[in-house]
Parts: C-alpha cells; structure tokens; sequence
C-alpha cells in the first residue's frame, strides 16, 4: 500500500478506499492468502508482515478479466 | 477538531421568495411559520451503510415514523416527521421592537437504504438512485444530508462526488468524529466546506449532538437556489476514467479538510478483533453470543409468556364468563367469540411481547456496539455455501428459539433478496413450540429414547434450512451475484440506552401493528369453524367438535393424508390447530378426545389414545407414522404469527409462496418417512 501510495501520489486513505471501491465493483478481485511461496519465506517481500495465525491475512489483487 | 463553521446567511431565509413553506415575507409583526402536510419539504437521508443514518434518523424523528417497504419492493424505506425550529430575527427594521421569532419548520425526513456508490449492486443501492435521480423533478427530495464517516472520510466521499455531479441541495454531515479523534485526524470543517462546495456540520447523532446546526445547515440549503452541478471532464462512457477524476476530487478535499491520516497504532477495535475475527475462536465467541441470545430469548422471556398466557386464560377469561353469566349471555355464541375468540387472540399476540422486546433489544445491542458486522464476517464462508451472507445466521439461530422474531430479525440483512430468501428459510427452524409436542409424540411412541428422537428432529431441521436453501439459490435467484464480503468494519461503541429503546419500541409497535391484526383475526376463524354445527341439530357454539365445521373440514381432509401413516381425524384436526399456533396442538388433541391434557414431560391417558389411534391408521406402523407426523408438524407452517411476520418483512406473495412450499416439503418428507419407515419398523 506505501509503495502503491507513492507511486500514485494518493493519500492512504484515499488509496484504501479507491481499491476497496475497485473491489466492490468487481473490477478488482481480491484473494486472501492462505499458504506461502513454495520458495519459502526468503524471497517474500510480505515476511515483516506476514502471520498466518493473524485474522488480517495478506490480500493478493488481480484485475478482474 | 475545528467545531467553527461559516453559516449560510440567514438572509436567504428572508428573501426566499420561492419557498411558500418557509414564508419568508418580513413584516414586523413577525410571522410564525408552521410547514406540515403535503406542502412539507422532503429531506433524504444517504450514506453508505454503518455511518450513523438510521440512528440520526431516530434521533431526529423520535416516534413520529413510520416504516414499511417501498411499493412494489421489499426494500424498507423509514419515513418520519423533523421539526425544526430556528429562533431568528424576522426583521431588522431599527424602529420597532421585533424579538426573535420561532420559525417552525416541519419536515419529511426519508431514511434511504444504504449505498456505497449511485452506480447500484443491490435493489436496496438501485432504489436509492432512483429515488435521487430518476424520478422527475417534483418527485425527488429536497434535499440531501449525506452522512459521512469522518474516521474514513474517503470512502464516504465517493457518494457525495457522484451526487455533486447533479444539480442537487445536499448537506454533508460527519458522524464518527470521536473515532477519528482517537486516530489523530483532524477535521477542519470550514475546509472541507470549501472543497466540497457544499455545507458540512459534524454531529453525533448517539449523543445528540450538532443536530441544531444540521437543522440551521438544512433550513439555509432549502432555501437557497439549486446549486450547479459539479464538472467533469471524463467521458461519462469512461467508467475508469470517471473513477479516476472521482477520487482525485476526494483524494484533494481529504487533503484539505483534513490534518492528519491517522495514526498507525492499532485501535481498541483493531486489539478486540484480533479475538473476534480470529480463524478459530472467532467462531467460538460468536456460538456463545449467540446461545447467550437463544437462551435469553427463550429462558428469560417463558416466564413472562407464561404470566400473560396464565393471565388472559385465568382471571381475564374468568372475569370476562363472569360478566356475561351476569348478564345472562353464559353459553351463548357471543361469549364464545369473545372469550374463545378475541381474548384467546389478543392474548397470543400479547404473549410475544416479551419475547420479541428482548429479541428486538438483543438486535440493537449488538447492531450498535460493532458486533454485527464481524458476526457476518465470522460465519460468511459457512453460509456461502446456500448462497446467504454471514448475517444471515442470525436470525436461523434465533428461529430455534421462536420463528416470529427470527423473521424480524431479517431486517439486519443488507440486501432485500437476501431477507426473502432467509424469511423462507426461517419457518423451517425447530422452535421451541415445535419441541412440546415433539416431546408429548417421543416420550408416547419412544419412551427411553425420546430424547433421541427428538435430537434427530433438529437435526432435520438444519438438514431442511441447508438444502432448501440451496435449491432456492439454484433456482428462484440464480442470478443473485455471490458478492465478496466487502465489509467496512464500525469501530467498537457502547450501545446507548436511548438508541436501543427507540430502536426496541420501533420495531415492536410495528409489529403489533401488522401482525396483531392477522393473529386476532385467524384464532377468531377457528373458533368459527369449532362453532359452527354442520352434521348434529346442536346450537351454533354448543357443538361437539366432531360434528362442528372443523371437525367436518378435518374429516374431509384426512384421506389426503393416507400415505403418511396419520390419517385419522383427530390427529389431521390438530394440523389445523397447528398452523395458527403450535402450542395449541397438545390441548386441541385432549379436546378432541375430550381428555384432560397430560403433565409436561409425560403421555398419560392421551398418549395412550394417541398410540392406539396411530397404530390403526398406519395398518400397524405406529413408529414411522409417528416419525412422519414429527417432520410434518416440523416442516409445514409454524403458526399464524409467523406468517403474519412474514407477510410484514417480504409481503403477500412470498408469504403465500412460503406456506405452499412448506406444506408440500411437509408432505413430502412425512411420505418417504413413512413408507420406506414401515419397510423396517
């Protein structure tokens, strides 16, 4: 979401609701992580974050077809 | 937070020469000014869902509502009545001696359902936008006071961006200001005002707070003339691009209104859902809430059923025999359709006060402490699976306890195909009518596993709300997306007293209002038919049951139920008796065989009867005709009151396709238990 916001130059806020938006309207799909990279956690970029046992599971983003 | 805010002038009260209902002709002596009726302007309540609507709407209307579905949709719509009243100068002559005036205001509030966006994915969102924008001019609201969430001002915004591109009044009013406190933003009103273009006042409708300025804002707004629309550039065709230049607009007046995005740290709500929401006792806390509701609903209101049902059968029906023998009418049918009729009726309906009050009150508590929202995220992937949303486990689990609320309780679903498709769904739970009788039959045809008898019931139950559910999502609304669960959580709040009463005493005097009617009107039918002789020279009310209209009707309708191992008379009469209350079904069977009613737990003398009679029409079968009659009296109509709730929430047509579905699953299912019972049994 930072970087997003930074490459944007929307605020956070105004990002969160623009995707939550996007979601609702089906243009954007979102999906819940459940398992990690079969490489492991050492190339993830989501490590810092991630938590399985967390209610707030990484979201992945797609652009609905 | 800035609370200082630039007044619309009040000149253009005074030279308003437009706006008949405001009178604003300046004389002197003053004119007090009292808008009401047809005359009176309207004013429409929007906002996404969860940002305070309905509970500015109660505080603004108080009791002066009145609910109900749109016409020819399911979608409800509250209307009510606003006085406003503004203390002002009527004029500024420097010679006289004019006080200020009380200029009343009276004016139609309309509570919208709510939408995220006018672009609708639900007939709650379509008839919003058709209420603001299709409709010609003269039918659409004066005015709009949108409500948006200063703790997440960008998502309430996108609303308001779309309405500024129509010519339309509107108001913006922020709720959730204590939460953005909390969160370090900042809102400086007077700058949003000027982003916007629009006036904007924050309130706490909880508290009761701003409402005065809200009614200055929107005194001023009715006022003035018709703003201009707000250009856009993109191509109207463009949804991306409209999307684009939309949230750029937010994305600036978020900047300038605001000091402060809010503080990274996590929020009380944020540390409570680290439980609520968590995989595994997530739904753990939610079973307990909700048995705590079941149990409350069920264990504390008996004893007041209890009390009002001793009441109207004791001293009311006492005193009331009393009154006639007095007046020499004992016997007659006029005592009859009075006591056996209209007391009888008023006296059911009065019963489920109780339990609707604490039902209607458990709804607010946990609808205005946050709770609500992350019960449907808790449940949502369960109830996928027959096409409802998480929210919709509510009022399923609260049919177990009694159907007639659990139909009230639909209302908390969004989206008015899904309070449909969970209204029919409703009547198939096991309430704890049901569960009398199916103990008085377990306890008679199977003794020491009666208990298991009756667990297998329940079972059923669940197994009948699963699969009918399913098949009505694959058939009647196939087309009713699957949306993802798109949830904008409500910080935590403690429920206030106020809200909850109001709420609570809402949606009960609504209720007594539809169904009371339905309720007095069926138990007097019955008695009807109980009264009428139809094969015997009795006088009209002094007929046995046998050979009154009932009795005939029950007769007639028995063979149908050959195939399913009941079919004697006094046993398909209290099918009737059942379909307007299920607790009537014990006593109308000792009527029958005019046997006294046995102890709570126990078969005696009618369970024998009962036995024997069974055991005759099943050619020998007595378990599985018994089994049979246990799912028929569980699947068909629950009782009257249900239906009249039904016919409340989704109206005539779903009611009746209700009932036709339920007797013909009933039917059904009480055939292939018997017959492929009788094959073993």
């Amino acid at each position: 979401m930072t970087e997003l916001a930074a490459r944007t130059g929307f605020p956070p806020e105004s990002l969160r609701a623009a995707l939550d938006h996007l979601i609702r309207t089906g243009r954007v799909q979102a999906q819940a992580l459940t398992g990690c990279s079969p490489d492991g956690c050492a190339g993830c970029s989501l490590t810092k974050s991630c938590s399985l046992s967390s209610a707030r599971r990484p979201m992945r983003l797609t652009l609905a077809e | 937070m800035s609370e200082r805010r630039t007044a619309l002038p009040d000149a253009a009260i005074r030279e308003s020469a437009d706006s008949v209902s405001l009178g604003a002709v300046c004389h002197c002596g003053g004119v007090l000014n009292e808008s009401a009726g047809a005359d009176a302007p309207v004013v429409a309540l929007v906002g996404a869902p969860n940002t305070g609507k309905s509970t500015l709407f109660n505080a603004l209307t108080g009791a002066r509502v009145t609910m109900g579905n749109w016409p020819g949709t399911t979608v409800e719509v509250s209307r009510g009545v606003w006085r406003t009243t503004s203390a002002t100068a009527v004029c500024d002559c420097a010679e006289c001696d004019c006080a200020e005036k009380e200029w009343k205001l009276d004016i139609t509030l309309v509570d919208l359902p709510g939408a995220y966006s006018l672009d609708p994915h639900s007939p709650d969102e379509a008839l919003t936008r058709d209420l603001l924008l299709q409709v010609p001019g003269d039918g659409r609201p004066d005015l709009c006071v949108v409500l948006a969430d200063s703790s997440r001002l960008s998502h309430s915004l996108y609303l308001v961006s779309q309405l500024r591109e129509h010519a339309l009044k509107i108001v913006v009013a922020l709720t959730m200001n204590d939460i953005a406190a909390r969160r370090d933003v900042k809102v400086d009103v007077v700058a949003l005002e000027r982003a916007l273009g629009v006036p904007v006042v924050a309130i706490d409708p909880r508290q009761r707070k701003g409402l005065g300025p809200l009614a200055e804002a929107v005194r001023s707004g009715l006022a003035a003339p018709l703003p201009d629309a707000r250009p856009v550039g993109a191509d109207p065709d463009d949804p991306d691009g409209l999307d684009e230049e939309r949230f750029c607009w937010i994305a600036e007046a978020v900047e300038a209104g605001t000091d402060g995005h809010g503080a990274q740290h996590p929020s009380f709500s944020d540390r409570i859902d680290r439980w609520a929401l968590a995989p595994f006792l997530g739904p753990v806390i939610f079973l307990a809430l909700m048995w705590l509701v079941f149990q409350i609903t069920t264990t504390v209101a008996a004893p007041m059923q209890d009390f009002l049902d001793e009441l109207f059968t004791g001293p009311i029906t006492d005193g009331t025999l009393a009154l006639f023998s007095a007046v020499g009418l004992s016997g007659s049918w006029v005592e009859g359709l009075v006591v056996r009729g209209l007391i009888a009726g008023v006296g059911m309906l009065l019963t489920f006060v109780p339990l609707m009050t604490l039902m209607f009150i458990l709804l607010a508590i946990l609808e205005d402490s946050g709770y609500m929202a992350r019960a449907a995220v808790v449940v949502d992937r369960m109830m996928r699976a027959i096409g409802l949303p998480g929210k919709a486990f509510l009022p399923l689990i609260v049919g177990f306890g009694c159907n007639v609320p659990a139909i009230s309780a639909t209302r908390i679903l969004p989206d008015s195909r899904q309070r449909v498709l969970t209204a029919l769904l409703v009547p198939f739970t096991a309430c704890t009518a049901r569960l009398t009788v199916f103990v008085m039959v377990g306890v008679t045809f199977f003794g020491q596993y009666a208990g298991t008898a009756v667990f297998v019931m329940y079972l059923v139950s669940i197994h009948l709300v699963v699969l009918c559910g399913f098949l009505l999502r694959r058939t009647l609304w196939r087309d009713m997306p699957y949306d993802p669960l798109v949830i904008d959580l409500p910080p935590y709040q403690r429920p206030t007293l106020r809200l909850t009463a109001s709420v609570t005493w809402l949606r009960l005097s609504g209720f007594l209002q539809t169904a009371g009617g339905i309720i007095v009107a069926t138990v007097c039918g019955v008695w009807l038919l109980q009264s009428i002789p139809v094969t015997s020279d009795a006088a009209f009310g002094a007929v046995d049951t046998a050979d009154s209209a009932y009795g005939v009707v029950a007769q007639a309708i028995t063979p149908v139920f050959g195939p399913t191992g009941f079919a004697s008379w006094e046993t398909t009469s209290t099918m009737v008796v059942g379909f307007v209350a299920k607790e009537a079904v014990i006593s109308a069977w000792a009527q029958t065989y005019a046997l006294d009613e046995p102890a709570e737990g126990e078969a005696g003398d009618l369970g024998a009867r009962v036995f024997a009679d069974f055991n005759e029409s099943s050619g020998g079968h007595p378990y599985p005709a018994a089994l049979a009659f246990m799912v028929f009296l569980l699947a068909y109509t629950p009782c009257v009151a249900t239906l009249a709730s039904q016919w409340r929430e989704i109206g005539a047509k779903w009611t009746l396709f209700g009932v036709v579905m339920q007797l013909a699953a009933a039917y059904v299912l009480a055939v292939a238990v018997f017959q492929v019972g009788r094959l073993f049994w």
